[in-house]
């Protein structure tokens, strides 16, 4: 029997029809709230804002928060989500930044198909895991939702694409940009200075200070006589100061968090690279 | 009485040598010990002189008791070197000069004699050519000096003078009470104790001082004679006026007396410090008491040496002064800006590297 060139076209069609929607229907402004962290309008705005995020960049994004990693690390829980959450798509690329509440870490991660190149280098995401962290200590997720969402725009568009010279990026507290290195010379610089200026200062002083010779030298036979000497003892007065102890803290001078991005094979065939901060 | 010692070989004057200890004609070489001119050969020898200067210059002696006031700077005194005749003008507490005509060394008699005569003095140890290379060689080890400051063309004056000084023996009765700590530190648990014991010090002391010295001299900066302090006692002698030839010196302005306060305060201040001394194993020391009877019991009138040395460098004049005995010198050198800017240069950049490399390990 002669099969029938329309049901390819049908499949194509459904095909072509699940690319050009993979962006809408179920995989639409992927908000997923496990945390019930938002309130509706927020969740609106949120919504609103990964929309046109999206439009502009030409890839999926999501954002998931959680207050149960059910035992996973956070980029082991990232990389489920993509998946689970069904994130981008077949051969689609996708970001989702993750606000863990159970490890205190937020973490973003980039998948691409196979062949394709990551779009956010690793000092870019540090840039953008910097920008975001304030908003993070202080709990206002939202804004940091928000201002994920501005610097993976800016990112991805090119538009204000950032040059590794104009940031100043640190990385566990040392400078890893030419600007920060820039500052770190010019803070030097200064406090050299200020120092060298003083020590000279002395020094000049210093040349011409004289003092006169100590008493004992007009001493009779170079000694004194002692006719009474008491040392009693009063009282004792006792203070107590806690001793500060290292406890890690999020940020970017202290810490753990994971830069230079892990990678993993996602199911489709591409891949994960992605990085994250404690908060 | 106006004394010039002259040679009794040519007749010209002779002055006290600091390296030979006796006086040189600088003409024909003769040396006279200052002990030779003392009893009857200097009783003598003085008696000619005044016995010359008397018949060349019949005024002299009129004149030489004349003090001449120069509306309240202070009393002068008008005379005639004995040696070429012409008329000197000196401040009256002058007690040895040199005539601006002819050079001749000339010493007061009138300021050196009674109540006036010092008990003894210090000689000159250091000669000018010595002093002259000590205070260059002093010169180099400044970090700030310039590099021009050290050539002896710079230098203006080099002028040898005995300075008057009261010298104070004291006996200190003295009674101090302070508070002392102690501090440990013990670590329990998540904290760090700090325990201070606390201690009442009592001390009575009696402490004997000899020969505090306080310059006498209004011309002489209290504070710069200060710091030319020790002299060497070992090497006080007799006064006798040969030692003074061929250089300057002035008689008191002030008396014992008078510089008595300045001497007591010096005295109290060291007595605290060998209180202090014996407050020793305590972290701080404070003093809340103290009663201190300091007893003068001898004060003596003797002449110390220094040598000044005036200089000018940039138009600026710079006064330095050497002990004459030992050879220490108090002055305050003129700053290199040169100097100092490739100093904070240097300390600048070499901060900055250590700075940026501690950074960025």
């Amino acid at each position: 029997m002669k099969k029938k060139p329309i049901g390819r076209i049908v499949l194509l069609a459904l095909f072509w029809m699940t690319v050009l929607c993979g962006f809408s229907g179920e995989s639409d402004d992927k908000i997923i709230d496990g945390a019930n962290l938002w309130r509706e309008e927020e969740e609106e705005s949120l919504r609103s804002l990964v929309r046109d995020v999206k439009e502009r960049i030409g890839a999926d994004v999501a954002i998931v928060t959680t207050d149960d990693a059910k035992g996973r690390t956070t980029e082991a829980y990232a990389q489920w989500a993509y998946d689970y959450y069904q994130v981008g798509g077949e051969g689609v690329a996708g970001v989702l930044f993750l606000l863990d509440f159970d490890n205190r870490e937020y973490y973003i991660d980039e998948y691409r198909p196979n062949g394709e190149a990551f779009e956010i280098s690793d000092w870019e995401r540090e840039s953008m895991l910097d920008e975001i962290y304030p908003y993070m200590a202080e709990g206002e997720y939202a804004q940091a939702c928000e201002v994920f969402l501005k610097g993976l725009e800016r990112v991805m568009t090119n538009d204000e694409r950032w040059e590794e010279d104009d940031r100043e990026v640190y990385i566990d507290g040392q400078p890893s940009s030419k600007k920060a290195i820039g500052n770190v010379i010019g803070s030097s610089l200064l406090l050299s200075a200020v120092v060298s200026a003083v020590l000279v200062s002395v020094l000049v002083v210093m040349q011409n200070q004289k003092t006169p010779p100590p008493g004992a030298v007009y001493l009779k036979d170079r000694r004194s006589s002692l006719r009474q000497r008491k040392d009693i003892y009063t009282h004792t007065t006792t203070t107590r100061t806690r001793i500060q102890r290292n406890t890690p803290q999020g940020g970017r001078s202290s810490g753990s968090h994971r830069s230079g991005g892990s990678y993993r094979r996602g199911g489709g065939g591409g891949s994960h690279r992605g990085g994250g901060r404690n908060f | 009485m106006i004394l010039n010692y002259k040679c009794p070989g040519c007749g010209a004057s002779m002055v006290y040598d600091a390296g030979k200890k006796w006086l040189v004609c600088d003409y024909c070489g003769t040396q006279v010990s200052v002990e030779q001119l003392s009893g009857e050969e200097k009783e003598q020898l003085e008696k000619e002189l005044q016995e010359d200067s008397f018949a060349q210059m019949p005024e002299m002696e009129t004149a030489s008791d004349e003090a001449v006031d120069d509306d309240g700077r202070g009393e002068f005194r008008a005379c005639h070197c004995p040696n070429c005749g012409a008329q000197m003008l000196t401040e009256e507490t002058t007690a040895a000069a040199f005539c601006a005509f002819c050079g001749s060394p000339v010493i007061f008699e009138k300021e050196l004699s009674g109540e006036k005569r010092p008990a003894a003095i210090i000689p000159f140890q250091i000669q000018k050519e010595e002093a002259v290379g000590r205070f260059l060689k002093w010169t180099k080890r400044g970090m700030f000096t310039p590099a021009s400051l050290n050539r002896t063309y710079t230098m203006e004056k080099i002028t040898g003078i005995y300075v008057p000084f009261w010298l104070y023996d004291y006996q200190v009765n003295a009674r101090y009470g302070a508070h002392g700590t102690r501090i440990r530190h013990e670590v329990r648990g998540d904290y760090r104790y700090t325990h201070t014991d606390h201690f009442r010090i009592q001390r009575e002391m009696e402490v004997q001082f000899e020969k505090i010295p306080s310059d006498a001299s209004k011309k002489m900066p209290d504070e710069v004679m200060d710091c030319l302090e020790p002299f060497d006692y070992s090497g006080l002698k007799e006064f006798q006026m040969p030692y003074l030839s061929g250089f300057l010196a002035d008689r008191y302005d002030y008396t014992g007396t008078q510089m008595r306060g300045r001497v007591e305060k010096r005295v109290e201040q060291y007595t605290e410090e060998e209180a202090r001394r014996t407050m020793t194993g305590y972290a701080t020391v404070s003093i809340t008491y103290r009663d201190v009877r300091p007893k003068n019991t001898r004060m003596m009138y003797v002449l110390f040496p220094v040598w000044t040395i005036q200089y000018t460098y940039r138009e600026k004049n710079y006064t330095f002064t050497m002990n004459g005995q030992t050879g220490k010198i108090f002055g305050t050198l003129p700053v290199s800006m040169g100097k100092a800017a490739a100093w904070f240069a240097g300390m600048t950049a070499t901060f900055t590297v250590l700075l940026t490399i501690i950074q960025l390990l």
